[in-house]
């Protein structure tokens, strides 16, 4: 009889970290909706200057890195569900964050590059 | 009160593993009287017109969780299902509850599902000698049971849950929660920590994504996912 | 059952069983949240565009924008992610245990479909240069 391992210990350190980035990213979707509404979007001009402020260079940093996590976390449970064979599950586990972590570094370079 | 007789249609699931290669469904329909209240009444006059019709069921008051099933789409009891409830003119699906291999009709085979509440450990751990009469507590922490221990496991809300279904393995799905905050829930357990530390897989608690179909098709009117939420407390 | 002769039928027919509203708008969470992964690239791409020195980038920006099948792509990435927001905030509050019951549940979700709709409406004009 095949026997099933469970008893990981990151189930709940993974949940905690999905909520936190949530509401970081919540609060940035906020601030920026708020910002569209306000007419940063006007013109390129206004818009670079904006994204240069210190503050916002700041919170967008936070919220690039969780949206990266959360996205981790959601993508790996999707996988979880749906793909069973383990050795396409790890691969596809792999490249997911391979493509979130670069996505992470060239994100960042570009609000890092702003005069 | 009148006695008049009225015909319903059915659409039924049927599958002999001795005989049909699939599943099909087939299209039926019975005399009624308005005595019979009840699908499972229906259910009953069915089954003496085909006694092919495969299904369980045991007390017809929603107590023992035999007549679980997927009535029109959606999981419940049939003895619980007023057949007045139901749009006429149009037939009553019946189908076996999702996501569980099917024995027989409406029949499923329940291991994984009794597997997974047996994994959480349905007992009260206690090490202390026991007193010479029961373990006393005290009303307060007695209500905190209220909720949690009139599950009657009839599995409705497991098989009604994507996350169930993908993972019948490895997920302890809703019935199997409830359960588990029911004795770590109860001041008289001991293994408080060791429940939780059992829970703390990706797989065991947190595959809830807290879709709540659980609590919308729960014959009891439970909430599993409240006490889910109150386990990752 | 290990003495089963042979493997029986799963009956899971997943459009003919019926789940509550706030069923539907938890396989939207996942799909929007698995849509919006999916075209990270292009957002980020974009983001660069748009804050690129030089007229190449601002070009160049204008011309992608300017694509109607990016403009509706983007658009279904607003409303993926507004309902991906507002299903979040519903999911940080029932984990709170606020609205965990049953009727609550369901007319959160409605409110959850109802909101970002809105919130779609209001700012596609805006991404459509309506105002």
């Amino acid at each position: 009889m095949k026997r099933l391992v469970v008893g990981a210990h990151y189930g709940l350190m993974d949940w905690l970290a999905q909520r936190i980035t949530a509401i970081i990213m919540a609060a940035y979707t906020v601030i920026m909706f708020a910002a569209t509404l306000g007419g940063v979007t006007g013109s390129r001009e206004v818009w670079h200057a904006f994204m240069a402020n210190g503050f916002i260079r700041f919170i967008t940093f936070l919220f690039i890195i969780s949206l990266c996590y959360h996205a981790w976390v959601g993508v790996r449970d999707i996988w979880m569900d749906y793909v069973k064979p383990a050795t396409i599950r790890v691969t596809l586990h792999v490249l997911t964050l391979l493509a979130l972590v670069g996505y992470a570094g060239w994100a960042v370079q570009i609000i890092w590059r702003l005069p | 009160m009148t006695n008049a007789t009225r015909t319903v249609q059915f659409k039924i699931y049927r599958y002999d593993p001795d005989r049909d290669a699939k599943p099909y469904m087939q299209d039926i329909s019975v005399e009624l009287e308005s005595t019979d209240r009840k699908l499972l009444d229906a259910m009953v006059k069915l089954k003496a017109q085909d006694d092919s019709i495969s299904f369980r069921r045991s007390c017809r008051e929603g107590v023992c969780g035999s007549d679980a099933m997927n009535i029109n789409g959606k999981n419940g009891l049939a003895c619980l299902a007023a057949m007045e409830g139901f749009p006429e003119g149009k037939p009553i699906v019946l189908r076996p509850l999702p996501g569980l291999p099917v024995i027989r009709d409406l029949i499923v085979d329940m291991t994984q599902f009794f597997k997974q509440y047996n994994s959480i450990k349905p007992y009260l751990i206690n090490n202390d000698p026991p007193p010479e009469r029961e373990r006393l507590q005290s009303p307060e922490d007695r209500e905190e049971l209220n909720g949690l221990y009139e599950c009657i496991l009839c599995a409705c809300c497991s098989t009604a849950c994507p996350s169930f279904w993908w993972n019948p393995d490895k997920f302890v799905g809703p019935a199997g929660l409830l359960a588990a905050y029911r004795f770590i829930a109860d001041t008289r357990d001991q293994a408080t920590s060791e429940r939780l530390d059992d829970l703390e897989d990706p797989y065991r608690l947190f595959r809830c994504h807290t879709i709540m179909n659980c609590v919308d098709v729960c014959p009891k009117g439970l909430n599993p996912t409240k006490a889910i939420g109150r386990s990752r407390k | 059952m290990s003495e089963m002769t042979k493997p029986r039928p799963k009956y899971l027919a997943l459009h003919e069983i019926r789940l509550p509203l706030a069923g539907y708008a938890s396989i939207l969470h996942r799909v929007s949240g698995a849509g919006l992964f999916l075209m990270l690239p292009l957002l980020i791409w974009l983001l660069q565009l748009s804050l690129g020195s030089g007229h190449e980038n601002a070009a160049l920006f204008s011309t992608v924008t300017g694509n109607i099948l990016v403009k509706l792509i983007l658009l279904g990435l607003l409303w993926a992610f507004l309902h991906h927001f507002c299903m979040g905030i519903r999911i940080l509050l029932i984990d709170i245990h606020v609205g965990v019951e049953k009727q609550q549940a369901h007319t959160s979700a409605v409110a959850v479909m109802v909101v970002s709709l809105a919130l779609t409406l209001i700012f596609g004009l805006k991404l459509l240069g309506v105002y």
